[in-house]
């Protein structure tokens, strides 16, 4: 039975490298996959990682059972679109977005990754949001309805629509 | 509750993602043991999801997680810096206390401190014995004398 996230975070906070190591890979590959569809920039999507986690470092967040993923994923969120809005990020992003689409050609599910990738373009901003925030955020529907500033059924009707479009894109793909 | 094959598809993004209530989960559970071509779909659906989370992951450099051990250590460290000193709770009383002393301190100073004995200006018992003393009585001696 592993440990619990508070467990982790309480740790953490003693200076227990090892417990973080375990938060860390307990969540980076999910974090940095959301920052990076959010923002596009790999070295930016770093940097947001960092400023995330380092957030559980800080007093301001209180550990309460559940609620980490959330919390993570609504900060990286936050910074996210606050680095977007910044302009001279935005004019780096458009110029670096073909290398950040580059680095993951060596992997060996390349092909699906760009798949899924041209099927997230497709689909309007907060549907992708709501689909990326659930599918490895693991946010409830609440969650996403207090993200997006928008009903519960809202971001219901958002999820079942982006789930739909991208299984019939990747059908359409594989046919 | 019973469900038929639409019904049932229409809740299994929900019941993947245990975003439904007890009695359709049930119902949900209990539809998908009866039906094989809801099952299948349900299968499908479950790998389609699974396989959009995988892809979704990406993995970051390592000097991420090397620069967040060196913070949590940083973080441990204790430290006392001027400005923690400032943060630190104190007592009310403390600073009452030392508002009182320095006030005491100055009335004992101002008021009731004792008279130098350099001091030049004549004290107050000087100043009674030579309270009768005139000037021209002292002229008119000095003339009678002469």
């Amino acid at each position: 039975m592993g440990r619990t996230d508070e467990d982790l975070v309480r740790a953490t906070r003693a200076g227990d490298v090892t417990a973080f190591e375990v938060l860390y890979e307990r969540y980076n590959r999910r974090l940095f996959g959301y920052l990076l569809r959010l923002v596009h920039d790999r070295a930016l999507a770093e940097d947001l990682l960092q400023e995330v986690f380092m957030t559980v470092l800080s007093s301001r967040y209180q550990p309460q059972p559940g609620r980490l993923g959330g919390f993570l994923f609504k900060s990286a969120r936050n910074r996210g679109l606050t680095a977007l809005r910044d302009a001279e990020r935005r004019r780096a992003k458009l110029e670096d977005r073909a290398e950040t689409e580059a680095d993951g050609s060596f992997e060996a599910n390349a092909a699906e990754r760009s798949a899924l990738n041209v099927a997230l373009e497709e689909l309007e901003d907060h549907d992708r949001d709501a689909l990326i925030l659930k599918a490895i955020g693991g946010l409830t529907y609440r969650e996403i309805a207090e993200v997006q500033s928008v009903p519960e059924g809202t971001v219901k009707s958002r999820l079942h629509g982006a789930i739909r479009a991208v299984r019939l894109r990747f059908q359409g793909s594989e046919s | 509750m019973t469900l038929t094959c639409d019904q049932c598809r229409e809740h299994l993004i929900d019941y993947h993602y245990r975003e439904t209530n007890g009695t359709t989960s049930r119902a949900v559970a209990s539809h998908l043991s009866s039906c094989t071509s809801c099952a299948v779909e349900y299968c499908r659906l479950d790998a389609d999801l699974g396989g959009i989370a995988a892809l979704l992951e990406d993995e970051p450099g390592p000097r991420v997680l090397a620069n967040l051990e060196r913070e949590v250590r940083h973080a441990a460290r204790p430290k006392r810096r001027l400005f923690d000193l400032l943060q630190l709770r104190v007592p009310i009383y403390q600073p009452m206390a030392v508002l009182l002393a320095t006030g005491a301190m100055w009335f004992f100073f101002t008021h009731l401190a004792l008279p130098d004995e350099t001091d030049s200006t004549p004290s107050p018992s000087s100043a009674a014995e030579i309270r009768d003393y005139d000037a021209r009585t002292l002229i008119s001696i000095q003339a009678n004398v002469l």
